[in-house]
């Protein structure tokens, strides 16, 4: 199990230690440092092993978190729980960043004693840890305020506290999805998915059960398999062919599995309900069709065409593409019929925004990119 | 440096929280950096003394304040144990915030400061009695967090104390302590295993999952102790926490390796499983299909993969890893794709995790390679990918190729060798090279490739391309004269040293194909041979060696020059190989003896035939190791790693983890439905009995909880007990139980550690009884349920018992100790039993008065078999619904039981035995039997309230005094609804109401087309008990019934567009009864 977990900012400096078994020893915190933040590797893998001592890593805006062990753990659980661990930090105080960490050291070791129990990862729900580690602790907690949130560490439902009331009951849902798309270079679609989450704000009293449903094809392909060859999708109503799906801690899995109805206790405030995954009949939202050619050994052009693949009534919002460009470019030149365009040397990219609400059936830009004859235009 | 922390309240000077604590050097620059902070103005020398003084104190917001400070350097690793007296004093302290940094502190320091750390020991040992259980756990945690041997005893007796503690939490943080205490002192172990064999048998999700890890910490070994809890583990698993979940699974599936044969002995045919679409199979009739087909598995395996199974779908990606490791390592080969979907899925994770799931995937691909295959494209390589991704990805990619997706395949890498990443187009180049020597039929065309890639003007390409052609050439013993001489010509261009080494060997070893070509680059080589890379230089020596030998003529000369060269070389590698040809080639005392015994062999000792290089997956040696584990991710043994056991050729006795009686019985009864029913009882009891939260789930029944918690107390004690004591009634095993659990405890416990301890001991057990009568007390007043106080008592009493004194006093303490097991509920669980639904459908009918239950026009006289006349020595019993309303309650369905005896016997006293009591299912008796003749027949009637659902209904049959039979009922969905007469207005407007989610539709093509509709009324209403509803139009058939519980409005209509064409549409609020129901329609208008 875990043995100790560090963090250091990006120049390697130790911000919080915290060691949970004697087989790791104090020196552990250097051989990271060393070996890893000091190593300037292009690649490294996420997992490190250091004279039979084992340190997960992960990185999130210059801060490194490092947990340490030396037994046979399981890996992805350490990566989960680091996540974790960053999700609730985030939680408390917002941005992880270096300056956040040290004004809250005191509540992250609070933190840090409280989710790992001798390198054993607990509860870490923030909705339940925000219940009894406080930020400003000092206020003292009446009887029944702490008798609640006794019921609430030991109780089964961890994510929800009981009492909540609201004058108004309500409840948000969104649905966001994400569009996967691998194309070759000759326009061919590779592979395709989509990607979505349901995400719910609840405001609601007491302890309610929610149940919500997905246009039956879930339903449909489980019981009607076997006794039917047609096609669910051909019988003219919009099914969702869901490929698979994870859950929120709160849906009853076993309900999901025996009736297909997603059923659950929300947490209070907003979570993410659902992950799912489409793969089949993705009609894409764009067309993104590029032309490149070379003109000259120093020079290239390419000719980026967007085209909406949606109903005139709908509005593309905030579009935003990336065009990846060589890493000796030298200078860019770019001619914009839409939006505005703009070189980043830092990203090594185009970036051109379309910030108008209403998105016209085609449109397209046009540059030309330079670049310094430093290396020679191999490719 | 550091932004100054709120402290706006003290009385101290503005200084920022840290700056004080600093040791006066090395921190003086950094000091220097941030004067706002008042860093300056600190006193050095005093150093900790303001931080004494507030700790002193009596105000809690300074001595919160000092101990932030404390903490926070302890936090960032600077010395802080001088502090120890008097931070240590404040353990006592009153503020709960306060508290806990102090023991913070403390489980950093006590180790270095033992004899100050053991004054605080008395504060901890007091908490251990709080009445808040979070006190009294947070208490253990820190008392055993602290290393110091000395304390050993005192945690041990902690530890037993709360393992027998109330509180779910309290028992969870006892299980944690028991690997900590193990750590510390490893002669505990013997007395650690019996306290984690009671945690062990805990039925609270809270405690298994720590109990569980314990387990693995302490006793891995001790497989034995799981045997009991295996059922109970699988039911709970969908249920415990995360974290939780991880270990059990992998702890469940060391167990499965070392209990059940191995499920893919008699060989499931692969093929036929290849042949399947498996995206599709996630549903129960192709799982059926499958069970078919691998009938031997062990119910018991079954329940374990079953019960493993939704957890697939979590939101943590250890789980779903978890999960997936234990389909690979234990689950029949045809199951095993259904984990491939998920891990997919884990593939959009972070990068951290995509990293560990490609690898996992990368090995499993090695070996299950119909897997993966479906979701080839899902591998392909994105610009945006991390270098070691993509190698994954590639490694992946090459592994799945096949003879119908190596095109695709060809065609990515194709792309690949294009990109601007080194090292991941020269492990592109290699992937062609693997594909091209484990597929045939593509050989030549990848070979065509790579040899275009020669004339690629990446120097780096035309190398790695160089490499493995020639590792292809060696495969492919056929003449390629041609892409010889190509590369050949290399040479001249070509400046890594590994391609021109690899064009060296190549010509050498095929000189014979290239007779003119090869002494002429020999003879370029040996011009710029002490310019060369020693790797050539090797190369160019073998080259001379065997050109040497093959053509003497024109190359002996030049071979004497290259190894002249060799001889002078810097290198000694180089010196001793040249050395060594020499004397085969030219043998020093040639003119003495002519060719020595090794020059005669020279030809066949470099000419030998050598093997090809056969390319392998670097993933294939990681089948050792369990999928998942760090250990598997880097490839070596990590400390701690168990190596999953082989399963055994035989499966040791399954009865071992047969907990009750009656699910023992069940599986020997053979029902119709034999084995399937069977094992599919198994999880369903466990789940409806035992976790609170599962009845809280059912919501219907919190009345019946009691009943099921004595039974489950009672029937786990008996286990406990020896097998004679089974049959004796109940009460008498309560009594017996306690002596055992209590000698256990004892035992090992010697005398002399005993008198020692003695007189604290009798102190904190005296405390101990005060305080938890108080607990009592306070306890009683709020409005906990009657059983959970009863059961408190008990629990209360045996805290003074747990400890041993003395052998006398055990003795003399016997009566009152309590079962081993404290009871599951906890006052504060006591808001989640609460039914939780008001019966809202009830409201619904009243909102509709104009729908009138009306009888059953049909009355099918299908008859099932409810007990074997063999099983039960003559007794048959055949049911049949009528679908008359039962007398006692309108919620029931009423069957009709037919008695016949074929015995020889008469039959004396039949009647209903033990009934289910969960999830709102009720019975009511048929009027038993007195007496039935051989050769008789009587009939019954019996209803039974399936609570809407079509789930069998177990119950016993009992025959005299001393035969008991268990039977199950099956219902089919149309006998859970009853027949209502509404006007047609009403029944659209209801189904108007009842559409989305609660509308089911299926399209039939009758396969002899109907002139009228009405004809198939008949078909419909013998499959279920519909009401129909009149209408004026000829295309449709409408019929309407409610479920017989909870009085939803079940709608069908039947919709004909021509003769032959039906459109079935079953509205219904029960989302599983309507989807049933129109699978049923659907299979009875089929026919």
């Amino acid at each position: 199990m875990i043995g100790g977990l560090f963090v250091y900012n990006h120049k390697g400096e130790v911000l919080i230690s915290r060691v949970y078994r004697d087989d790791i020893g104090r020196n552990a915190v250097d051989a990271f440092r060393v070996n890893v933040i000091h190593a300037r590797q292009q690649v490294r893998s996420p997992v490190t092993n250091i004279a039979r001592t084992s340190f997960f890593h992960i990185k999130r805006a210059n801060i490194w978190m490092a947990a340490v062990t030396k037994q046979n753990v399981n890996a992805a659980m350490v990566f989960e729980f680091m996540l974790k661990v960053i999700d609730v930090m985030q939680s408390y105080f917002g941005k992880i960043s270096e300056e956040n960490i040290k004004n809250n050291f005191v509540l992250i070791y609070e933190l840090l004693d409280e989710i790992l129990d001798f390198g054993y990862p607990q509860n870490t729900d923030t909705g339940v840890l925000k219940t009894f580690i406080t930020q400003q602790g000092i206020k003292s907690q009446t009887k029944e305020e702490q008798a609640q949130i006794t019921s609430q560490v030991t109780g089964q439902i961890g994510w929800r506290r009981e009492g909540i009331k609201y004058r108004r009951n309500e409840l948000f849902l969104d649905v966001l999805e994400y569009v996967n798309l691998l194309m070759s270079p000759q326009g061919q679609v590779l592979s395709a998915h989509v990607a979505g989450k349901v995400v719910m704000k609840s405001y609601l009293s007491g302890m309610p059960e929610c149940k919500f449903g997905i246009n039956d094809k879930i339903v449909m392909e489980a019981k009607g398999k076997g006794m039917t060859t047609e096609d669910p999708a051909r019988s003219g109503k919009p099914v969702v062919v869901i490929d698979d799906c994870q859950f929120h801690q709160c849906v009853k899995l076993s309900k999901f599995e025996t009736e297909h109805s997603i059923s659950f206790i929300p947490p209070d405030g907003e979570f993410e309900l659902m992950r799912y995954r489409t793969t089949k009949d993705i009609s894409l939202p764009f067309r993104v069709i590029p032309l490149v050619r070379e003109v000259g050994r120093t020079k290239m052009e390419v000719k980026v065409v967007l085209k909406s693949n949606f109903k005139q009534s709908l509005l593309g919002q905030k579009i935003e593409v990336k065009i990846p460009t060589p890493l000796n470019t030298s200078g860019v030149q770019l001619i914009c019929l839409k939006g505005k365009a703009k070189y980043k040397a830092s990203e090594n990219a185009i970036v051109w925004k379309c910030v108008f609400a209403c998105f016209p059936q085609m449109k397209q830009l046009l540059k030309v990119i330079k670049f310094s004859e430093s290396s020679a235009w191999q490719d | 440096m550091y932004a100054p922390g709120v402290n706006s309240s003290t009385t101290l000077s503005s200084s920022s929280s840290y700056n004080n604590d600093r040791p006066p050097s090395a921190e003086a620059v950094e000091v220097a950096t941030d004067p706002a902070s008042g860093g300056f103005f600190n006193s050095d020398y005093k150093k900790h003394d303001d931080l004494k003084q507030m700790l002193d104190s009596n105000k809690d917001n300074l001595k919160l304040e000092a101990m932030k400070r404390i903490i926070g350097m302890v936090a960032k690793g600077r010395e802080a144990s001088d502090l120890f007296p008097a931070v240590v004093k404040n353990v006592v302290s009153k503020n709960i915030e306060v508290k806990k940094l102090v023991y913070v502190y403390l489980v950093r320091y006590a180790e270095e400061q033992q004899d100050l750390a053991l004054l605080s020991i008395s504060t901890f040992q007091r908490a251990l009695k709080d009445p808040n259980q979070l006190i009294r756990a947070s208490a253990l945690r820190v008392l055993s967090s602290i290393r110091v041997t000395m304390i050993v005893p005192i945690v041990m007796l902690a530890i037993k104390d709360a393992a027998a503690d109330m509180s779910p939490y309290v028992r969870k943080t006892a299980a944690h302590a028991i690997p900590k205490l193990y750590s510390l002192d490893q002669d505990q172990k013997e007395e650690l295993i019996q306290v984690l064999e009671k945690l062990l048998y805990d039925k609270t999700t809270l405690v298994v999952g720590s109990a569980v890890m314990a387990f693995e910490e302490v006793c891995p070994e001790r497989i034995d102790l799981i045997h009991k809890n295996f059922r109970k583990l699988c039911s709970l698993l969908v249920d415990v926490d995360e974290w939780g979940q991880v270990v059990i699974i992998n702890m469940l599936t060391r167990y499965a390796r070392s209990q059940f044969t191995d499920p893919n002995l008699q060989d499931v045919d692969e093929d036929e499983e290849s042949k399947r679409p498996f995206y599709e199979d996630e549903n129960e009739v192709e799982e059926e299909q499958q069970e078919k087909r691998a009938p031997t598995l062990d119910p018991d395996h079954r329940l374990l993969l079953r019960s493993a199974k939704p957890l697939l779908q979590s939101r943590n990606a250890a789980v779903v890893l978890s999960v997936a490791q234990l389909y690979h390592h234990t689950a029949p080969r045809s199951e095993v794709h259904q984990v491939a979907k998920a891990m997919i899925r884990l593939l959009r994770s972070h990068r951290e995790v995509q990293d560990i799931v490609l690898t996992s995937i990368a090995a499993t691909a090695t070996r299950r390679k119909v897997m993966f295959e479906p979701f080839l494209k899902s591998f392909f390589v994105r610009s945006s990918d991390a270098t070691h991704i993509k190698l994954l990805k590639l490694e992946i990619l090459t592994s799945l190729a096949t003879e119908s997706s190596v095109g695709i395949i060809l065609r990515e890498l194709q792309t690949y060798v294009a990109a601007h990443d080194p090292p991941f187009v020269a492990a592109a180049i290699q992937a062609i090279g693997r594909c091209a020597s484990n597929i045939k039929e593509v050989t030549d065309t990848c070979l065509n490739g790579l040899v275009s890639l020669l004339s690629n003007k990446d120097q780096a390409v035309v190398a790695e391309s160089v490499v493995v052609i020639k590792k292809l050439l060696q495969t492919q013993p056929s003449a390629h004269r041609e892409i010889i001489i190509q590369m050949a010509k290399l040479v001249d261009s070509v400046t890594v040293p590994q391609a021109r080494a690899s064009i060296l060997w190549l010509l050498g070893e095929y000189s014979e194909r290239v007779p003119k070509i090869a002494p002429d680059v020999l003879r370029k080589m040996a011009k710029t041979f002490t310019s060369e890379e020693d790797i050539v230089k090797l190369q160019v020596m073998t080259l001379a060696v065997k050109l040497c030998l093959t053509n003497p003529k024109q190359t002996k000369l030049l071979c004497q020059y290259v190894l002249q060269l060799a001889k002078y070389d810097q290198n000694y590698d180089l010196r001793d190989r040249a050395r060594f040809l020499r004397h085969i080639i030219f043998p020093a005392d040639a003119e003495s003896g002519g060719p020595t015994r090794l020059s005669k062999q020279a030809k066949k000792i470099f000419l030998a035939p050598k093997p090809a290089p056969v390319p392998e997956s670097h993933f294939k040696d990681r089948e050792q190791f369990q999928l998942g584990s760090l250990s598997h991710y880097i490839n070596t043994k990590a400390n701690g790693y168990q190596e999953l056991p082989p399963f055994p050729l035989e499966a040791p006795d399954p009865k071992a983890r047969d907990v009750e009686t009656e699910p023992q019985v069940m599986e020997q009864a053979p029902l119709f439905t034999a084995k399937k029913v069977s094992s599919k009882k198994d999880s369903t009891f466990y789940s409806d009995t035992e976790s609170p939260e599962d009845e809280s789930e059912e919501d219907e029944n919190s009345s019946d909880e009691d009943d099921d918690d004595d039974e489950e107390e009672e029937a786990s004690s008996s286990d406990k007990d020896d097998d004679d004591n089974e049959d004796e009634e109940s009460s008498g095993l309560e009594e017996k139980l306690p002596i055992k659990v209590v000698k256990s405890t004892a035992k090992p416990k010697s005398d002399e550690e005993e008198e020692e301890d003695e007189s604290d001991e009798e102190d904190s057990s005296s405390e101990s009884v005060s305080d938890s009568d108080s607990e009592d007390e306070s306890s009683e007043p709020s409005s906990v349920p009657k059983k959970q106080v009863r059961n408190a008592k008990p629990a209360k009493e045996s805290t003074p018992v747990a400890k041993p004194k003395s052998n006398l006093d055990l003795l003399l303490d016997l009566d009152d100790v309590s079962p081993a097991f404290t009871p599951i509920m906890t006052p504060s669980l006591g808001g989640f039993l609460t039914p939780m639904s008001t019966p809202s459908s009830q409201v619904k009918t009243q909102l509709f008065p104009d729908i009138q239950p009306a009888s059953a026009v049909i009355s099918p006289n299908t008859t099932s078999e409810l007990l074997n006349k063999i099983n039960s020595n003559g007794l048959e019993i055949k049911y049949r619904f009528t679908r008359s309303p039962h007398l006692y309650s309108p919620s029931m369905a009423s069957a009709e039981l037919t008695f016949h005896n074929h015995g020889p016997d008469e039959l004396t006293d039949i009647r209903v035995g033990e009934k289910p009591t969960s999830g709102g299912v009720s019975i009511h008796d048929f009027a038993p039997i007195p007496s039935l003749s051989p050769g008789s027949s009587l009939m019954g009637t019996i209803g039974v309230d399936f609570a809407d659902s079509t789930q069998p209904v177990n119950f016993e049959i009992k025959i005299g005094s001393d035969r008991t039979y268990p039977v199950a009922l099956k219902v089919p969905v149309g006998e859970v609804i009853r027949a209502v007469a509404m006007s047609e207005e009403l029944f659209l407007k209801q189904q108007g109401g009842l559409r989305g989610m609660n509308e089911n539709t299926a399209k039939l093509s009758l396969t002899k087309p109907c002139t009228d509709l009405k004809s198939l009324t008949n078909k419909i209403l013998t499959v279920a008990n519909l009401g129909v509803i009149p209408n004026s139009d000829s295309s449709t058939l409408r019929f309407a019934a409610q479920t017989l519980s909870s009085k939803s409005t079940v709608l069908v209509s039947l919709l004909s567009s021509d003769n032959q064409n039906l459109t079935i549409t079953v509205n219904c609020e029960k989302m599983v009864i309507g989807s049933m129901l129109i699978t049923q329609l659907k299979a009875c208008l089929a026919d």
